[in-house]
């Protein structure tokens, strides 16, 4: 009786032991598979191909042109907006599509005798790089249904108004750097993330910017010389809660609103409002940025 | 735990676990006597407690090697879209698995080990040992080896689901008919009180928590809608 009973317990340690040895070598030995999940119009993998167009002063674009009107549409992929030294460049586009993938509907046109350009792209996947020159004034349209969109202003940017909006969901991130020269901005996110950066020692002119986010999270980092930009912020979340964690700010805080201002908002130079709505989420202000979204090369 | 260290001074490590390994297969084979010897030698709680650690981790890694294995199957399915991200947050999920279900396991053994006392104790006026009965019921808890036998198969082969499902049901009959078992012998009761106390008692409990739980869940659907519907 004894020995069975010992043989019994060792019967059950080897069970035991048996169970230890299947957790640690089943993901080796026995992995799971399941079809590879593959979107035939994505075409993400595969041979890609790059579509280009560059409107250029005197090139395609006459000398009477002071103003570019965008509007930018794309279904899935990324937007990267960036400003460059170059006077004459109305606007440059690079679009990486699969081959599979219908390439970018481009359109152009002069109106208002001439003064303004109208530029229009409407692509279906892809990654979207978009060029502007520093000659001329923008006002841009800018709206994606699923993905990213990157946006830098600095020394060269010119803009009059931008609307970028993620229709579904997605991230948006826009940074404002020395010397950005923009009057207004309304990012929205259905669903997703928003990131401001404002790191700048000065601004050509002030601005204002609105921000939408139905469900996620809006995170605003703010590094600047107080007295040459006053950042102020007034933000409001539905449901969720604001974080602030910046000296140079001051004003009223709550868990789901605040109204502030940096140190000397009111004899700066230049200001920079930013209004910020929340549905269903989280608001952020520090000084740095801890994450970020991985940016990709242009 | 004195015992335990005599047998561990007197016969070294090999002692201890044959004795340990005879506790076992005895509470398999003639739990009776089992438990009557367990009462007797005095074994320490910890026996008891690191036992259910080990059955409940055991079985909490082979189901969260399984869980892993979906995960990564997944990662590796969407890697069309997301490239090949790393696991990150996701990869912890096998972990936090593990430690939950030990988790909850220990809550059970005190919670039901509880009931078990105060019914027994204060309901059918008996006397006995609330710690005494922790430990009897830790070793209640080896049938579930069978359980993890039968989620190991399962893990083998899809096609060993009615052996293992055999398993699942042959563990949990053993499991409570062993701490009616427990009950009887840690406060003398008859076997039927024992297993109003170990079994009955618990699922009484256990069906007044989740009928006030529904309850809530009725009035707070209700009151969305304006009142009592």
């Amino acid at each position: 009786m004894a020995m069975a009973r010992t043989i019994l317990g060792g019967a059950f340690v080897a069970i035991l032991f048996v169970g230890v040895v299947y957790a640690v070598v089943s993901p080796v030995l026995q992995p799971v598979s399941f079809p590879r999940f593959e979107v035939p119009w994505l075409g993400v993998e595969g041979e890609r191909v790059i579509d280009r167009y560059s409107l250029v002063k005197e090139t395609n674009v006459s000398d009477a042109v002071k103003f570019v009107d965008l509007n930018v549409t794309l279904n899935f992929g990324g937007i990267n907006l960036l400003f460059s030294n170059d006077p004459d460049l109305a606007c440059d586009v690079s679009f990486e599509r699969s081959v599979d993938v219908s390439e970018l509907e481009t359109s152009y046109d002069e109106l208002e005798g001439g003064q303004v350009l109208q530029v229009g792209a409407w692509g279906e996947a892809g990654r979207l790089n978009l060029t502007l020159g520093n000659g001329y004034l923008y006002n841009g349209t800018f709206a994606l249904r699923i993905g990213g969109v990157m946006m830098t202003l600095g020394r060269h940017a010119n803009v009059s108004r931008f609307v970028v909006s993620i229709k579904y969901f997605g991230g948006l991130f826009l940074e404002i750097n020395d010397d950005a020269s923009f009057e207004q901005i309304d990012l929205s996110v259905d669903i997703g993330g928003l990131q401001l950066v404002v790191d700048a020692e000065s601004l050509k002119g002030s601005g204002a910017i609105n921000v939408n986010v139905n469900v996620g999270g809006f995170s605003m980092s703010v590094d600047v010389n107080t007295s040459e930009i006053g950042v102020g912020l007034d933000a409001v979340v539905d449901v969720g809660g604001l974080t602030v964690n910046h000296e140079d700010f001051q004003g009223q805080l709550s868990q789901r609103m605040c109204s502030l201002k940096t140190v000397g908002y009111d004899g700066a130079t230049n200001k920079l409002d930013v209004k910020a709505t929340i549905g269903l989420g989280g608001g952020t202000l520090q000084k740095s940025l801890q994450y970020g979204f991985p940016r990709y090369g242009t | 735990m004195e015992k335990i260290g005599d047998e561990m001074s007197e016969k070294g490590m090999s002692g201890y676990f044959s004795a340990f390994l005879s506790r076992i297969g005895g509470v398999f084979l003639a739990p009776d006597a089992a438990f009557k010897q367990i009462i007797a030698d005095k074994v320490g709680v910890w026996e008891p407690f690191l036992l259910i650690l080990l059955l409940v981790g055991i079985e909490g890694a082979v189901f969260a090697s399984f869980v892993y294995r979906v995960i990564l199957a997944i990662a590796e399915s969407l890697s069309y879209l997301t490239g090949n991200v790393p696991l990150g947050l996701l990869g912890a999920i096998p972990w936090i698995m593990v430690i939950l279900m030990a988790v909850v396991a220990l809550i059970f053994w005190i919670v039901v080990a509880g009931i078990a006392h105060i019914s027994a104790k204060y309901i059918f006026k008996s006397e006995g040992s609330f710690v005494q009965l922790l430990k009897l019921y830790g070793y209640s808890l080896t049938p579930y080896s069978l359980v993890i036998l039968g989620t190991v198969l399962l893990g083998i082969s899809w096609a060993t689901w009615p052996l293992s499902m055999f398993f699942n049901i042959v563990a949990t009959f053993w499991v409570v008919l062993l701490m009616a078992v427990a009950v009887k012998h840690n406060y003398n009761i008859d076997v039927g009180k024992a297993f109003i106390s170990s079994f009955i008692g618990p699922m009484v409990v256990w069906l007044i928590i989740v009928g006030v739980f529904w309850a809530w869940l009725w009035l707070i659907i209700s009151s969305f809608a304006g009142g009592f519907v």
